[in-house]
């Protein structure tokens, strides 16, 4: 129970807004698949239309292989948590995660029963009769998941949960869901505009920019992989040098860039001798030594710009002969380096991904 | 003392004045003249007597008034209640031009209601009024004339004071955040059901407040039944007026008026009481 397939949706809203456009993705029973994108990507409109909460202007929505497309909100089969969380203000605790049951008229007996399961399940037992006001953040939270999960769906959807809350509970409400997904196997769909939140908790991540997805894959391969720029760019921090292809041998690819002329490994995408390219380089992927270490074939020469602390990685912004700016990031403990320092810039040749020029 | 407050201490004079001057100081003219005495023929004389009560309480004439000001007030909110929530529901919900539609509204307020009064004796009167209409379209044989009536004063009142009940809903009802109705269609409730359990709940305190306005408005209502009702349809208000003008009895006239105001007061503190709402919140529907 919970597959999902959207085949070719699309939404335009009025004039001509196209939010969603030619959506295809394919979710397993069981998966906790993140929609990630910059605000007005479209990730929340495809979530609306897997809910039955937009009417698409195009394509299908299919839940367990049945249509759904035609089919209200209130006769799907989801569950969904929102931004605001939209916990009933009138109502209790109880009167909250009870409500979907009520409205089946489902048994007083069983109500309790269920209700009293669903608060253990989210680590809140025996405050059914707490009003919603009283609640801290982070109890709001897991009554919302709470009440969503109430009518066992086949589906849990969640529209940016997370957004309103602090660092520290953000992170602890992240570990605290992925736990509950994975302890129900239930098939969710997760709304973000948080990098870090989407590498963090799912098993696979749709990037979504102006209406379209951009990749799919696992976290990992996102991260290591990028499809495109934009991806690149959104996923993390990384180095975008554009340049031209010089020499493409077997697995070898020599390119001139803006940073200087370096080879990196040839990868899925095509290139031919002269075309214009853009090469990601993650910041880890990035060597620096000292410029007095004797005369170096590969690599270019800069001077340390700026040195910043990041947690346990310390970053180095590099300026390069052509003006370009390379970022570089090393763990604490090595060697370091200090602003003004001159330095030699390396890539390591299987971490730069070559990616088409926009 | 010189304290650092000095000079802001002299801004609160003028709300403080304004109060004093204009709502406490009448309030207690007017019960301090409820009790003096008014001579046959003359106006009134300083005096502590009960007279003017005991002669309201004792009179049928002045208690049926007061009970048909009463019914009426209620039955007004109530019908504007019910014409006035589908539309503001509508209003907030689904149409485009919100703005257009709420100046429309405020517009029928630009008029008096003298002159929505006389147009109303117009519009339902044998001659010029919308029964020649429902006598077109067959509905009536004969052309009828509404007006004086106790069915002219109740469309009257409904159209004078609808807007204040629109207005008020409107707030209440537009500050619903739409994902509470959504998270009750992704629970399983349909429209109805939605409406129902978390739309009309949470708009309780527009309702109250809306009926309560509409309620004080018509107890105090004096131009529409005195245009559009026969004598028997006038509320207190009218024989209030007619005693302090026509028959100078301005003690008679105050005790009447401390006794609606009361009443009033009286009934708006238990229907708050009733429905849990700690006060009238006019306007934007929150707590």
């Amino acid at each position: 129970m919970g597959s999902v397939e959207l085949l070719n949706l699309t939404k335009t809203f009025p004039p001509n807004i196209r939010a969603v456009e030619n959506v295809k993705l394919s979710i397993e029973e069981g998966e906790f698949i993140t929609l990630l994108g910059p605000s007005g990507c479209g990730k929340t409109t495809t979530l609306r239309l897997v809910a039955g909460l937009e009417e698409p202007s195009g394509g299908q929505v299919l839940i367990d292989g049945n249509d759904v497309t035609e089919l209200p909100a209130y006769r799907r089969d989801i569950g969904m948590v929102f931004q605001s969380l939209a916990l009933f203000p009138h109502m209790d605790v109880f009167g909250n995660i009870a409500y979907g049951m009520r409205i089946r008229n489902a048994s007083k007996a069983e109500i309790h029963h269920k209700v009293e399961d669903l608060l253990q399940l989210v680590k809140l037992p025996g405050i059914e009769r707490r009003k919603i006001v009283q609640l801290s953040g982070g109890q709001r939270q897991r009554v919302a998941f709470a009440r969503a999960l109430a009518m066992n769906p086949s589906v849990f959807l969640l529209d940016e949960p997370f957004a309103a809350l602090d660092k520290n509970l953000r992170e602890e409400m992240q570990i605290e869901l992925r736990k509950l997904q994975r302890r129900i196997k239930i098939t969710t769909i997760f709304v973000t505009h948080d990098q870090r939140e989407a590498m963090s908790m799912s098993d696979r991540i749709v990037v979504m920019n102006q209406g379209r997805i951009e990749q799919i894959g696992p976290p990992q391969n996102i991260y290591l992989n990028p499809a495109s720029t934009f991806v690149a760019h959104f996923i993390g921090t990384t180095n975008l040098v554009s340049g031209t292809v010089k020499e493409a041998t077997g697995n070898e690819v020599t390119l001139m860039t803006g940073a200087g002329v370096f080879s990196t490994a040839r990868s899925a995408s095509a290139v031919g001798v002269g075309q214009e390219c853009v090469v990601s380089i993650r910041p880890e992927s990035v060597r620096l030594s000292r410029e007095s270490n004797g005369a170096e074939k590969d690599g270019f020469a800069g001077t340390i710009a700026l040195k910043r602390h990041v947690g346990e990685l310390i970053e180095y912004y590099v300026n390069t002969q052509m003006g370009q700016e390379i970022i570089a990031s090393y763990q604490t403990g090595r060697p370091e380096f200090s602003e003004g320092e001159k330095v030699r810039v390396t890539f390591d040749a299987q971490a730069c991904r070559i990616l088409d020029k926009d | 003392m010189k304290g650092r407050g000095g000079g802001l201490r002299y801004l609160l004079i003028y709300p403080l004045g304004m109060l004093i001057i204009f709502f406490l100081i009448p309030l207690g003219m007017l019960v301090v003249i409820s009790f003096y005495h008014h001579p046959p023929g003359g106006f009134y004389v300083p005096a502590f007597s009960l007279e003017n009560y005991v002669r309201f309480f004792s009179k049928s004439l002045y208690l049926l008034r007061l009970a048909f000001t009463v019914e009426i007030s209620l039955l007004t909110a109530a019908l504007c209640l019910i014409l006035g929530y589908p539309f503001t529901f509508y209003l907030t919900r689904m149409a485009k031009r919100k703005r257009f539609y709420i100046i429309l509204v405020i517009s029928t307020l630009w008029l008096s209601y003298i002159i929505r009064s006389y147009a109303w004796t117009v519009l339902l009167s044998r001659n010029a009024g919308i029964s020649n209409l429902f006598v077109w379209l067959g509905l009536l044989k004969h052309p009828a004339s509404y007006t004086p009536g106790l069915l002219a004063v109740i469309i009257g009142l409904v159209y004078v004071f609808l807007p204040f009940m629109i207005l008020t809903l409107y707030g209440s009802l537009k500050s619903i955040n739409a994902e509470y109705e959504e998270a009750s269609f992704s629970l399983g409730a349909g429209p109805f059901k939605t409406f129902w359990n978390i739309v009309l709940p949470l708009s309780k305190d527009g309702i109250v407040s809306g009926s309560l306005l509409v309620f004080i408005l018509t107890m105090g209502a004096y131009v529409v039944p005195s245009i559009l009702g026969k004598p028997h349809q006038w509320t207190l208000a009218i024989i209030i007026g007619d005693q302090a003008t026509y028959e100078s009895n301005v003690p008679f006239g105050a005790a009447m008026a401390l006794i609606l105001m009361i009443i009033a007061v009286g009934i708006i503190w238990l229907m708050s009481r009733l429905s849990g709402t700690k006060g009238l919140s006019v306007g934007t529907g929150k707590k």
